[in-house]
């Protein structure tokens, strides 16, 4: 409280209280303070230097040193890797004629669109599309749910399918090659390849597409024709093939199940390559085998599949 | 004064909580720089993601292809023994000890890799030449061909009138038409013998050898190298022959094996000109 003379009244009367006179010394002082903090602060800064301080000082430090360091090694790594990249495609040209992920690259394109400006149309047009497409499926099914029974004649034909893998697939790079116009691996013109060149290791188990009764079981040493062959019957006029095997491991006439190994991956014959020759032949026909085998194979790796199949590369026999 | 008395608690209070200036400038460029070697191990795994499937493929195509057997894994991944590093002391820092550490497994790898990839190299060019010397063509051009008779193994002599091993097949054509070397290789003989007339042997390699017997005239010498589908001659009637034509052999390991297994038959006669047409230089 403050108070005032008043010479009228002859009376010291308490002045009224004015918010002012009290914000202007607190905020002096709160002036003051920040002042004296701001610059103690940075007195602070500048002429101590605190633990942490100093062993950010030093990481800082190093870090900024080896990252020149790291960074010039990096770069000669890389340089490095990528020699090894450009002989790897030099070795698959020199081997297989190809690359090896072309076919991916290309269907990729294929099913981008090449103008964005009317993606909304595109989308539209194709919602109407897979709508109108939906329901065909819909009726078509029903048309077969209510037509089409397995008998058991069906079924041993359906189980008669070589829908199987001759080899264990751990990459669908393994085809070396497919049904179609190949290059032959020895005199490079192209020829007719009725088979899949599956890429194996020697010795990689050789197993039965599908049971059937094996029919012809032949042996060849001379480092041409089709070396070693194994044929087996499944019936319904289905017959496999596989050649340029190593070790035969059945006997003609014998029946073998599906998965069963009947022969080991070798180099027999004229092949380039140890490799699994594979022929599926519908009445004696050669058909493309690329078309039977479906088994483990979602959809997507089902086109993987064959796109696979459809490239232009050396054979291996 | 009181100046004094509030700013002094509130500086200690404000460097405990949120670090000194110059700590907080340190700790901005730390930041700055973990980012960058965050990016740099980054990277780091994104080669070694891409040695990785280098050494796949080097081990299940090209090793499956060359016949190789694949390299054990332990030898791939073995430790870096004792070599000197460049952040030698730092090992407080994890982020450069780990980065560096990384480098030189990288590295290390990459050797690895790239000593694999020579002995690929050289197996390549080894089946390549393999290859290249494999007899795999028609010693005679289809359009030139009359006749090809079938008769490997034991037939009747024209001449001698007896049944006689025949150990090589007979491609009767008009005098002078060119007799093309089924392989590359290199000409071991080239002379005039009684029964072979003029004969050309070629060495082929890897146990192969080929005889083009009863030529007009040759068109190489003796020590000369052919390539597949280079003219060695041309179809004459010398030796024991009783019309103008080739006798072929093939050789496999000193024993005649029968020729048909070593003819393209499926090659079409355009890719059989192609062939003739500019013999085969080494890929």
């Amino acid at each position: 409280m403050r108070y005032r003379f008043n010479p009228t009244t002859c009376r010291y009367e308490p002045l009224p209280f004015r918010f002012t006179s009290v914000i202007k010394p607190v905020l002096i002082l709160l002036l003051v303070s920040s002042a004296l903090f701001f610059t103690l602060l940075l007195l602070h800064s500048a002429y101590i230097t605190t633990d942490k301080a100093l062993v950010l000082k030093r990481e800082n430090q190093l870090l900024a040193q080896y990252q020149n360091t790291i960074t010039s090694a990096i770069r000669e790594t890389s340089n490095e890797l990528h020699t090894l990249q450009k002989k790897d495609q030099e070795i698959q040209r020199q081997l297989l004629a190809a690359s090896f992920n072309s076919p991916a690259a290309d269907a990729g394109s294929k099913l981008a669109p090449t103008d964005t400006s009317d993606t909304n149309l595109l989308l539209a047009s194709a919602w109407h599309r897979a709508n109108l497409l939906m329901m065909r499926a819909r009726n078509t099914n029903r048309y077969f749910a209510s037509t089409f029974q397995l008998d058991n004649a069906g079924k041993t034909l359906l189980g008669g399918l070589p829908t199987a893998f001759p080899v264990e697939i751990k990459s669908m790079e393994q085809i070396a090659s497919g049904f179609g116009f190949h290059i032959n691996p020895f005199h490079k013109g192209a020829y007719q390849h009725n088979g899949i060149d599956f890429i194996a290791s020697r010795n990689a188990p050789v197993m039965a597409t599908a049971a059937g009764k094996v029919t012809q079981v032949r042996k060849n040493n001379l480092p041409a024709g089709e070396g070693n062959v194994i044929e087996i019957d499944h019936g319904n006029g289905f017959k496999t093939r596989y050649a340029y095997l190593g070790e035969l491991s059945v006997k003609s006439g014998q029946r073998v199940s599906k998965g069963q190994v009947i022969a080991y991956v070798g180099i027999s014959g004229g092949s380039a390559a140890p490799h699994l020759h594979y022929e599926i032949l519908n009445y004696n026909v050669p058909v493309d085998p690329a078309r039977y085998i479906m088994e483990d194979l979602n959809s997507t790796d089902y086109a993987f599949w064959l796109a696979m199949n459809k490239r232009k590369r050396y054979s291996l026999d | 004064m009181l100046g004094f008395v509030i700013a002094v608690p509130g500086v200690d209070w404000y460097i405990k909580k949120y670090h000194s200036l110059q700590e907080q400038q340190l700790l901005l460029e730390n930041h700055r720089l973990t980012r960058q070697w965050n990016k740099t191990q980054q990277q780091l795994q994104l080669l070694s993601t891409q040695l990785d499937s280098l050494n796949w493929k080097d081990d299940h195509h090209y090793r499956a292809l060359l016949d190789l057997p694949p390299l054990p894994a332990e030898m791939r991944e073995a430790g870096v023994g004792g070599s000197k590093r460049a952040d030698e002391g730092n090992e407080n820092i994890p982020l450069i000890s780990g980065s560096f550490e990384l480098l030189n497994k990288l590295n290390h790898k990459l050797t690895v890799a790239l000593q694999s990839f020579e002995q690929i190299e050289e197996a390549t060019h080894k089946k390549n030449q393999m290859l290249a010397t494999r007899p795999a063509i028609q010693p005679i051009n289809n359009r030139d061909l009359t006749t090809l008779h079938l008769t490997f193994g034991t037939r009747l002599h024209p001449i001698f009138n007896s049944y006689m091993d025949h150990k090589g097949l007979d491609l009767s054509a008009r005098f002078g038409t060119p007799v093309y070397s089924t392989a590359d290789g290199r000409v071991s003989m080239a002379y005039h013998s009684g029964s072979y007339g003029n004969v050309v042997f070629i060495d082929h390699g890897f146990g192969f050898e080929t005889r083009y017997a009863h030529l007009q005239k040759f068109a190489v010498k003796a020590g000369n190298f052919v390539k597949r589908g280079e003219v060695i001659g041309y179809v004459g009637n010398t030796g024991i022959s009783v019309a103008p034509h080739l006798h072929y052999e093939v050789y496999f390991q000193d024993k005649a094996v029968n020729p048909i297994h070593f003819f393209q038959r499926d090659l079409k006669p355009s890719e059989y000109q192609k062939i003739i047409q500019s013999p085969i230089s080494k890929p």
